[in-house]
């Protein structure tokens, strides 16, 4: 084929292209322009210059389309379907102008329209806020994928129990026995509330340290500004600090190489080996300072005790590293052998160590939320409150968003005028409705700005309630960013897609002959929407009410001991070991001030975790020992005084009587668990070297969260040990008794720091979450509310302005005012009502359910519903009164007039 | 140049009057209309077509096709009653605008 016909072929095929063309026309032309191309070649051009001028000549094809499209139409106006445009850019300028004269002209629907999305999508940021913490807890680790926490499940009487930490020599055994395991580390908590550090004459409080061994930076990512990682844990007589105690205990200063002296140990001294960067605050174990294992190994266990040796002691959390190519099913398959060889010893008789013990590998990345094990490092989070506040901020965002949507489609009709002009002059329905959707969209990116500010100013607030914090440099991490926009794009899309659909489809000479479309559907999905944004803000509010009612159950709640009046002092240092020497001493000087009442010094408290261990009763074999909480951590003569625990038979502790030295005291639980019938006097053995006899019983109390029974509590007597002094005042003047003691203990030991806390507030920390969740309760639900009246508001305006013309005659017939608010606000009550009996069965169970997790609970009144009824009924008449009122006095000759 | 407007105004009367001389081709009919206007026309090819389909349409002028041996086929329009009846009407049209231009144009401005 010559260039010249290939040219011309495609010269055709451009023209078949076009629509506008029909075969008829393409033939005609075609043959025009092969004529004029011959007589060219004829004049003596070559073919090349021939195709160019004479197609040249012809002149562009799609005018030409456009013009034989006009003939062929009947559309009035006639553009080609094909080349219709739903985004004109000049276009773009007129809807822009349009939606500027809409907000212009409707301030008072469009503000309300903007303060329900902002409040909406501004709980949506706070909870992503929150959620994305929590999410992203030990996820700064390189080897984060690779790395297990070992945990033991041992069946017992209860039941089984998973312990967190197991027994110190299993990490190396599992390292040995087990190929896919790279690397181990042990974490063992330095026990008592804290170390004393000194530092010249300095004292500093050291909190919360670990032991850990030197391969915690191989496992983990911790990086030191200052040290070496690979030695910094090898050696005993070293610790690694944190960034914030090394400065404060040497300034700006390269603390590597230098000593502090750790008052407990006698003032010993340390060597600082490292300083750990800066840490992020989503770990499940922070921790202030590291000493090496070594060292508690060598100088802290004891000569006695051998820690490798307590192969059943839950002591030590251990982690493994996983090879990369070892997969967690295939080492978790053979943990069983690993137990059965391992722990074979310490087996019952005829039984192999695996049906008793099941070892479970927990991703690190699980812990946080999904781990609610025996002896966790801290109290860790919950995925189910995740589940809880996201579904909130998601309904909360759609409240906003029927907000929007009624308003819209209820003012629908303001728009019709416009609406069938766009289409006469030929704007099509995805161009319509696209435009709508625009507009929906430009006013949620609008709230997100203002959702931005108000978020940024409610961040102090947020840090306060979940006691994290929230930074505005968080706000400019791109993944948050994507985010927000991407929650404001949802919400602009939901709001926009139905009154967009709904409203483009109308009819334009209907509507320009007035016809309004108002038809029984749009109605019904209107109120469908009240009904589901009352019915979310009733179940909010009767959430509330039942989590606070609850709370403050627990709070106040006969707990077998009284909670109120004792103030816990931790001892330490110096301090410390005078207390154990001198108890009585010390303790009479306290008892000079007739506000207090009593003193103990002990170890274990109500709130805190006790321990559990093995009991044998007198007269029964080893194997029938029972597995019993005790509180073993120190307990002299005056505790149960201090505590506040009622005795319900016997005795209790009495420094007259010789045979108490191994005497106990039980709680009536203890009793059944032990099956005793009478228990004073009857012996009971622990580890073979405290065996004595019980002296008394008290009441069950409740030494663990209200969320579990109270279980068998045994209470040695172990005096002059403990971390504690307890006092109980009767004080209406705390702060005259706390200086009191502050003074008195400063006489004892100088170099004291005094710190105290109150031992309810101790026991309210068990509820930190319940908390938590009671006020993101009831934050949420005066979101959900406010929004929901904002809603309600500009509804009942747009619907008392439509029935002005009613009411004014419904007045010039004599309707009192008191009739007309009647009948204008019963619609909406009868949908506050519906919203109601719809949510009930619903919270009921939910609440059911929540209530449930705890032992002791309250019933769920008939009186929470009614007043949450009630307060959401008054809040409903009041937003419709308003308008109401206005409207019922009104002038009706006003409104009749306009006509 | 002369505006498109009066381009395409004057289009119609003038494709009647040429059909009006007789049957004739798209091709023809445009070197036609190039020679009869000397250049003052300026008509690219294709614009030909459009009007011609809408002459079609309004039924003034009618077309078919002949097929010619060997050769490519043919369009062929030629005009309708109802075609001359419209060229009279547009001629007169033409001619009154153009008098009353030509009477405008000749008149001394007054103040009256």
């Amino acid at each position: 084929m010559s260039d010249l016909e290939k040219a011309i072929k495609e010269w055709t095929k451009e023209l078949r292209k076009n629509p506008a063309f029909e075969e008829s026309h393409i033939l005609e032309m075609e043959s025009h322009l092969r004529l004029q191309v011959d007589e060219y070649v004829a004049d003596g051009m070559n073919e090349d210059e021939a195709f160019r001028k004479a197609s040249e000549q012809f002149g562009d094809l799609e005018p030409i389309g456009d013009d034989v499209y006009k003939v062929r139409t009947t559309k009035m106006i006639a553009r080609p379907s094909w080349k219709e445009s739903v985004w004109v850019p000049l276009l773009f300028q007129n809807y822009l102008k349009t939606l500027g004269r809409n907000i212009s002209r409707n301030k008072f629907y469009t503000s309300l329209n903007l303060v329900g999305l902002t409040i909406g999508i501004t709980c949506c940021l706070l909870i992503i806020l929150f959620v994305r913490d929590e999410l992203s807890f030990d996820r700064h680790h390189e080897n984060a994928d690779r790395i297990y926490r070992a945990t033991l499940e041992y069946k017992d009487l209860m039941g089984s129990t998973t312990w967190a930490p197991i027994g110190p020599p299993v990490a190396e055994g599992l390292k040995n026995s087990i190929p896919g395991i790279e690397k181990t580390v042990r974490l063992f908590p330095v026990s008592g509330s804290y170390y004393v550090f000194k530092r010249g004459d300095e004292l500093f409080k050291a909190e919360n340290g670990i032991y850990a061994d030197s391969s915690l930076f191989d496992v983990f990512t911790y990086p030191l500004t200052y040290g070496d990682p690979k030695t910094a844990l090898a050696r005993p007589g070293g610790v690694v600090l944190s960034s914030e105690m090394a400065k404060a205990l040497f300034g700006n200063e390269d603390p590597v190489g230098k000593t502090v002296q750790v008052v407990d140990w006698g003032n010993t001294s340390v060597t600082v080996r490292g300083v750990l960067a800066e840490m992020p605050s989503t770990t499940h174990f922070p921790f202030n300072f590291i000493l090496p294992l070594a060292t508690y190994y060598k100088y802290v266990a004891g000569p006695n005790f051998n820690p490798d040796d307590a192969l059943t002691w839950s002591g030590f959390y251990t982690y493994v590293l996983l090879d990369e190519k070892a997969s967690k099913d295939d080492v978790e398959a053979k943990l069983p052998s690993f137990i059965d060889t391992f722990y074979g010893s310490v087996a019952p008789p005829e039984r192999m160590a695996s049906d008793i013990a099941t070892m479970h590998l927990q991703p690190l990345t699980d812990i946080h939320l999904h781990s609610n094990l025996e002896k966790e490092y801290r109290a860790n989070g919950n995925m189910i409150y995740i589940y809880v506040f996201g579904v909130i901020a998601v309904f909360i965002l759609l409240i906003a968003c029927a907000n929007f949507i009624n308003l819209t489609t209820a003012r629908a009709s303001d728009r019709m005028r416009e609406i069938g002009i766009r289409k006469t002059l030929g704007a099509g329905r995805p161009q319509l409705a696209f435009q709508f959707l625009g507009e929906s969209i430009v006013l949620s990116m609008l709230s997100l700005l203002m959702a931005y500010g108000v978020t940024i100013l409610l961040l102090p607030l947020l840090s306060q309630i979940t006691g994290k914090t929230f930074t505005t440099e968080i706000l400019y991490t791109p993944m948050i960013l994507w985010s927000f926009i991407g929650v404001s794009l949802f919400a602009g899309f939901i709001s926009g897609i139905y009154p967009a659909l709904h409203m483009s489809g109308f009819s334009p000479s209907k509507v320009l002959k007035g016809f309004i479309p108002n038809s029984g559907g749009n109605a019904f999905l209107r109120k469908g929407l009240v009904v589901f944004q009352f019915s979310i803000s009733i179940f909010l509010i009767i959430g509330t009410i039942v989590v606070y009612t609850q709370l403050d159950f627990i709070r106040s709640e006969q707990m077998g001991f009284d909670k109120e009046g004792v103030i816990n002092i931790p001892v330490f240092g110096e301090f410390e070991d005078l207390i154990h020497g001198q108890a009585l001493t010390i303790k009479q000087e306290l008892l000079r001030n007739p506000d207090i009442i009593s003193v103990s010094i002990g170890g274990d408290y109500p709130g805190k975790r006790f321990s559990v261990e093995d009991v044998v009763p007198d007269g029964r074999s080893e194997d029938e020992s029972v597995s019993v909480r005790i509180a073993d951590d120190g307990t002299d003569h005056d505790y149960i005084k201090t505590m506040g625990i009622n005795l319900v038979a016997g005795r209790e502790f009495s420094r007259q009587a010789p045979t108490d030295t191994n005497a106990w005291i039980i709680n009536e639980a203890a009793v059944k668990e032990l099956g005793l019938e009478s228990p004073i006097g009857h012996v009971l053995h622990w580890r073979g070297s405290y065996s004595g006899p019980i002296v008394g019983v008290v009441e069950d109390f409740n030494f663990r969260s209200l969320h579990n029974e109270v279980e068998p509590l045994v209470i040695p007597l172990n005096p002059n040990s403990g971390n504690f002094l307890f006092v109980r005042t009767k004080a209406a003047n705390i702060s005259s008794v706390l200086s009191f003691l502050d003074e008195k203990i400063k006489e004892f030991a100088p170099s004291n720091i005094f710190e105290y806390s109150f031992l309810s507030d101790e026991f309210d920390k068990l509820y930190r979450s319940e908390d938590q969740m009671s006020q993101v309760f009831w934050y949420f639900s005066l979101m959900a509310i406010l929004i929901a009246c904002l809603g309600l508001f500009g509804l009942s305006t747009f619907m008392i302005n439509q029935r002005a013309k009613e009411i004014g005659i419904r007045k010039v017939m004599g309707a009192s005012v008191h009739s007309i608010l009647i009948l204008v606000s019963s619609n909406f009550v009868r949908l506050v009502v519906g919203a109601f009996i719809l949510t009930t069965p619903i919270v009921y169970l939910v609440m059911d359910r929540w209530l449930n997790s705890f032992a002791y609970k309250i019933d769920l009144g008939v009186w929470m519903f009614i007043v949450a009824a009630l307060m959401v009924l008054a809040i409903a008449l009041t937003t419709v009164g308003f308008q109401a009122f206005k409207s019922a006095i009104s002038n009706p000759v006003k409104s009749l007039r306009s006509e | 140049m002369i505006s498109k407007s009066l381009v395409a105004a004057s289009s119609r009367p003038l494709l009647l009057t040429i059909l009006s001389w007789g049957e004739n081709y798209g091709y023809e009919l445009i070197q036609r209309v190039r020679d009869l206007s000397g250049g003052v026309l300026e008509w690219s090819d294709g614009m030909l077509y459009p009007v011609l389909y809408k002459l079609e349409k309004d039924g003034f002028a009618q077309s078919r096709w002949d097929m010619k041996e060997g050769g490519r086929p043919r369009k062929y329009y030629s005009i309708t009653p109802k075609g001359l009846e419209e060229l009279e009407k547009e001629k007169a049209h033409w001619v009154n605008v153009n008098a009353v231009l030509h009477q405008v144009w000749s008149m001394k401005p007054s103040l009256s």
